[in-house]
């Protein structure tokens, strides 16, 4: 009986975790942070057909659960999950519970998985097909008012999907 | 054939397209129709079903909600827009209508691969519209606050080339006992006191007692409305809901939302409390005989309980009033739309009682003749290097009084008061300008003295304008 309400109560925290993102629109998710299958388990509750990646950052001889595990956010940028990022634009769910004393790496990777740093910035612009020598955001995340600048100062005009969406933020 | 259709604004304002679409229809019975709007607008698509065959999403929210929400992909929305631009490409439609005639959809529509484009696209770097009288009508009079005679829809369709009319009221509706009201807007200024609407709902039932009074509203408004009503007065209603209801309805009762539009398609007799600056004339309900109650300020409960008693009792004698000025609005329509071109109408009679339009008349011819005389006199303006006040003082007088009078309500003089207005005081272009707005408002007179009175050509009119020429 205890047993039972333990894994209820854990699958309840799963779940509030999961509906506190809101509408999950993209059925590619990321789940960033140290691996607990609770959260996996309620994000496929929501919807089996979510395709969910879990992505950690461990030491080189750390055992981990997680699909991806990187020792340094910067190792993503060049990585094969890079390319899948690129392709499908994935929601990415962080679980900062989890992130414990790695808090500013695991900042630096989800800046990096949803191209909110500089140099994923610059990477999904180039792959969007806009050359841009570099990106300036001071430290801070990007925002969709950087990409449209971008573009804009990148001298392409035609860009419908960015020209719209520079309209959906006014 | 293939046609794409962009309506990238409010429900309302797509309930106000769909005579437009089926306009498109009729024209082209074989075609395959094709629609996209906005996500908050897809409930409404079912009206179209008979007409349309595919009906595409614009998630406008879900664009903005990743724009601004961090666990979002920088680029998802933008993605997502280019999945859809591709598969609307992809359909090789041969033309879009472009419904929606703002920078957004400029670009949307201009990105979609097709044939031809009509209505404002974005290409090589520019926008590009319909060059047309009506679509130049839309442009300049739709943006004023002022000075439109004809709806959203009649304005819309005549720039699209499209022929549309009111729709009719259906021959089921008086078996109907049930009257409904709708009484929230979204803009408090527009809203009809609650109080009110019950105090109307006694007197209905008082009057009418075989007739049933119900309230169509959202869980949310009926939170509000129960301080007013008891429950069993109160339907929370959807849109599909809504539309059912209102297509078994005697009378919809409403303020200026999108229901109006929705009851106009469901053929049942509308009346519109037009508060706050809500213009029927431009957006009310597109039917035929809707009576629109106006005020800045509020509405009496007796003017609106004698427009339902008109209506229930299948009274078709409007007040003396209300005809002339109905008949004022015809003729004043049909000499704009002469003007603008594309407008096919048979000339309007009006008949000797209505004293009201033969004044006008005069009286616009009177100002017209002394526009016409200042002009003669001050051909030297073209020399001025600046124009000050007090060289226009005959031509402000006019527009003074044109203002002052409201006689002016079909908009003949507008093109002179934007000239008045103008900041440029230089000579040879406010000269310009003013010939330009004074053979404007010639040309209009002129097709109105062609509209015969009590069936006699009113010769006195015309030879006056001769003169003055």
């Amino acid at each position: 009986m205890n047993t039972e309400i333990l894994n209820e109560n854990k699958r309840q925290n799963g779940l509030k975790w999961a509906y506190s993102f809101g509408k999950i629109t993209s059925k590619n998710v990321i789940v960033l942070g140290r691996y607990d299958s609770n959260k996996i388990d309620a994000l496929k509750e929501i919807d089996k057909d979510f395709n969910i990646i879990s992505v950690s950052l461990e030491s080189k001889n750390h055992t981990s659960n997680s699909d991806v595990v990187f020792s340094n956010a910067d190792e993503i940028l060049g990585s094969e999950l890079y390319k899948t990022i690129l392709d499908k634009k994935p929601m990415v769910l962080s679980d900062r519970e989890l992130w414990s004393e790695k808090s500013e790496e695991y900042t630096k990777a989800f800046a990096h998985l949803t191209g909110r740093s500089a140099e994923s910035l610059r990477m999904h612009l180039i792959d969007l097909g806009v050359d841009v020598k570099a990106t300036h955001l001071n430290g801070k995340l990007a925002s969709i008012k950087d990409v449209i600048s971008s573009v804009k100062m990148a001298g392409v005009l035609d860009l419908a999907s960015v020209n719209i969406m520079g309209e959906l933020i006014k | 054939m293939r046609i794409l259709i962009i309506s990238l604004l409010r429900i309302g304002d797509l309930f106000m397209q769909k005579p437009l679409v089926q306009a498109l229809k009729d024209r082209y019975p074989n075609a395959e129709i094709d629609l996209v709007v906005n996500s908050v607008s897809l409930g409404a698509t079912r009206l179209f079903s008979d007409i349309i065959n595919n009906v595409y999403i614009f998630s406008r929210d879900e664009y903005q909600r990743s724009a601004g929400e961090a666990h979002f992909n920088i680029l998802a929305g933008i993605s997502e827009i280019d999945n859809l631009i591709d598969s609307l490409s992809d359909r090789n439609y041969d033309v879009v209508y472009n419904f929606t005639h703002n920078r957004l959809s400029g670009y949307f529509a201009g990105a979609i691969n097709a044939r031809e484009c009509k209505g404002l696209s974005y290409k090589n770097g520019q926008f590009s519209v319909m060059e047309n009288p009506w679509m130049n009508y839309l442009n300049t009079c739709y943006s004023q606050k002022s000075g439109s005679i004809f709806h959203y829809t009649e304005v819309l369709a005549n720039s699209f080339d499209l022929n549309v009319s009111k729709h009719k009221i259906r021959s089921s509706h008086k078996k109907s006992g049930l009257i409904l009201m709708q009484c929230f807007t979204s803009e408090a200024r527009k809203n009809w006191s609650l109080l009110n609407f019950l105090d109307l709902k006694n007197k209905i039932e008082s009057f009418f007692p075989f007739h049933i009074v119900r309230i169509l509203a959202t869980e949310k408004e009926r939170l509000e409305l129960r301080n007013y009503f008891s429950d069993e007065y109160i339907w929370v209603a959807d849109l599909p809901m809504s539309e059912s209801l209102l297509k078994e309805a005697r009378l919809f009762i409403g303020v200026d939302t999108s229901i109006k539009h929705l009851a106009a398609l469901c053929g049942t007799p509308c009346i519109e409390l037009a508060l706050g600056g809500s213009d029927p004339i431009k957006t009310g309900a597109f039917i035929e005989g809707a009576i629109s109650l106006v005020s800045e300020i509020d509405i009496s409960v007796e003017q609106v309980f004698s427009a339902t008693v008109n209506i229930l009792s299948l009274n078709n004698e409007l007040e003396t009033k209300a005809i002339e000025q109905n008949q004022n609005l015809e003729c004043d329509k049909w000499v704009w739309s002469q003007l603008l071109g594309g407008y096919k109408a048979t000339v309007p009679a009006v008949p000797l009682t209505n004293a009201s339009y033969v004044a006008k008349s005069f009286k616009l011819l009177e100002w017209q003749l002394r526009l016409e005389n200042a002009l003669l006199r001050d051909s030297n303006f073209k020399s001025y290097n600046a124009i000050i006040k007090e060289d226009l003082k005959d031509y402000i007088l006019v527009a003074q009084e044109i203002l002052k009078s409201n006689i002016d309500s079909g908009g003949y003089f507008q093109k002179l008061i934007e000239v008045l207005t103008t900041t440029d005081g230089r000579g040879n272009v406010l000269y310009l300008k003013l010939v330009e707005a004074v053979e404007i408002s010639r040309a209009l007179l002129v097709l109105r003295s062609e509209i015969a009175i009590g069936g006699i050509d009113v010769a006195e009119p015309r030879k006056a304008l001769e003169i003055g020429a």
